[in-house]
């Protein structure tokens, strides 16, 4: 039943993407898709998020529809926490997208 | 312009402490509390910003969160109207500071009379007392001084004023005046006198008013002598008419007449191939000191030249007059302008020109304004002197010459 479930939730987002590139929607719009913009290794701005779920000097984890974003690095800040737009300062290292679907 | 609103309306710094820290941000994004420059501490806590009207929904969020936060620091401007209404005399003493500050530059301290042209005939004091008189004084304020009054005042009562203009440059009104040019004594009367020669020169031409001229064109005269003599004797006498000759006494008139006279002017110029010339550079520095009876109480800035080579400009300004027992205090301003030495090379052509330049300017400034040039001779001056360019330039003009001077 489970698994049935998940098969019809991927199918659903299989037929959504097919939509968006037949109609020439905007995916990020469409599909609820953060939108990630990086200044260097010196700013990054997150749209579209889910909210935090881990916070520290080294390691950020932010929530986005249907996965996380995992940001590494040193003396991290967040400049900016609103809720649409979360702007991080600091040296960032890494960046780790996981989104299922 | 967002720091300038947060800056308006204040905001808070607080230091979040507990394990949900994430949450706690979550929760207040949700509740549409903007919260920025989130830091970790090195104690394991979280600072971060946050503007004042937030902080009341922030305890809810805290409880729910479970976690506690504490203010650590206050920006902004409601703060510091807090501040200003706790200690309100020092707010008075800064507003009074300004208000005095205001009064006092709109006082007059100081007052000068200038004048573009060395003043002649007018005591400036004498201007001073009757703009006094007016209400320009020292220790008045500026508004209550009538500047366009006080012109005219001083236009009436000054003959010998042909125009001034008063105004005031901060805390020093100038008065500057202009004045009559006057005609030289002597020159309006018919007293009798001789037209005599002022330079040395050949005649070319006289055209006698009055008088019985002496010299005749071509002859060369020199300074001094009597061109067109005012003892007019009597014309029969030398007709060699007999009779009358005794009747007729020499008659004194005011001789007047044009002489015109060929004259030359020399002019010597010279220019060094390379030219060493001090400059100002612009740069300047300036040092005050307060004198009081001979000793210095304040010195601000340098009291030597900060600079290798430089012109110094002393100016000493009397703040309080002296008294019997009281050494008058006098502030000394002291500018030092900075000088350069700087090499011009002129080269063997353009030290020429320069030279004959100089030695035209030279010459042509002993011409009288009605002096018409006829000739000019340039020579140059050859001599063993190496890298330096000599000029002799002379100048050939006819004017006239003639002089009036009255007979004693």
């Amino acid at each position: 039943m489970k698994g049935n479930k998940e098969l019809l939730k991927k199918q659903r987002a299989k037929f959504k993407s097919a939509f968006v590139n037949i109609l020439e929607i905007p995916p990020d719009i469409a599909l609820n898709l953060p939108r990630i913009t990086m200044l260097g290794n010196l700013q990054l701005n997150i749209e579209n998020h889910k909210g935090i779920t881990e916070y520290s000097d080294s390691r950020i984890r932010i929530m986005v529809t249907r996965g996380y974003l995992d940001i590494g690095g040193n003396s991290l800040v967040l400049r900016s926490v609103q809720l649409d737009e979360i702007v991080i300062n600091g040296e960032i290292n890494e960046i780790k997208i996981t989104i299922t679907g | 312009m967002k720091k300038l609103l947060n800056f308006l309306l204040g905001y808070v710094t607080i230091i979040i402490k507990g394990d949900g820290v994430e949450r706690f941000i979550n929760f207040a994004i949700q509740r549409g509390i903007h919260i920025w420059d989130i830091q970790w501490k090195k104690d394991g806590s979280v600072q971060a910003q946050v503007q004042l009207s937030y902080i009341k929904p922030l305890r809810h969020v805290a409880r729910k969160s479970r976690c506690r936060f504490k203010i650590v620091g206050r920006v902004g401007l409601p703060f510091q109207i807090k501040f200003i209404k706790r200690r309100k005399m020092l707010a008075c003493g800064a507003l009074m500071f300004i208000a005095v500050m205001y009064f006092l530059s709109s006082l007059v301290f100081f007052i000068d009379v200038t004048s573009q042209e060395p003043i002649k005939y007018i005591n400036p004091q004498m201007v001073k007392r009757l703009a006094a008189e007016k209400g320009v004084v020292i220790g008045r304020p500026k508004w209550l001084m009538n500047f366009n009054e006080t012109e005219k005042y001083l236009l009436n009562n000054i003959p010998q004023l042909t125009w001034v203009a008063i105004t005031a440059k901060g805390t020093k009104v100038e008065i500057e005046i202009v004045e009559k040019v006057m005609p030289e004594p002597g020159e309006k009367d018919k007293s009798p006198g001789n037209v005599i020669a002022y330079k040395d020169g050949v005649i070319t031409e006289i055209l006698v008013m009055k008088g019985q001229p002496r010299v005749s064109p071509g002859d060369t005269v020199s300074k001094g002598e009597v061109l067109i003599s005012g003892l007019v004797l009597p014309q029969n006498e030398v007709a060699g008419n007999e009779g009358d000759s005794f009747s007729e006494q020499p008659e004194l008139v005011r001789a007047d007449g044009i002489v015109r006279a060929k004259v030359w002017y020399k002019g010597y110029g010279e220019c060094p191939i390379v030219e060493k010339e001090k400059k100002l550079t612009g740069k300047s520095t300036r040092s005050f000191s307060l004198l009081w009876g001979g000793e210095e109480l304040i010195n601000l800035g340098p009291e030597k030249t900060p600079y290798a080579l430089s012109i110094e400009e002393t100016q000493t300004k009397i703040i309080i007059p002296g008294r019997s027992k009281f050494p008058p205090v006098e502030i000394v301003i002291k500018n030092y302008r900075e000088q350069k030495i700087y090499q011009k090379k002129w080269g063997e052509e353009g030290a020429w020109k320069q030279a004959v330049q100089n030695a035209l300017m030279i010459a042509k400034r002993q011409l009288p304004s009605q002096a018409k040039i006829i000739k000019q001779d340039i020579k140059s001056i050859e001599e063993n002197l190496t890298g330096i360019k000599r000029a002799l330039v002379i100048i050939e003009t006819e004017e006239d010459i003639g002089k009036f001077l009255p007979i004693e």
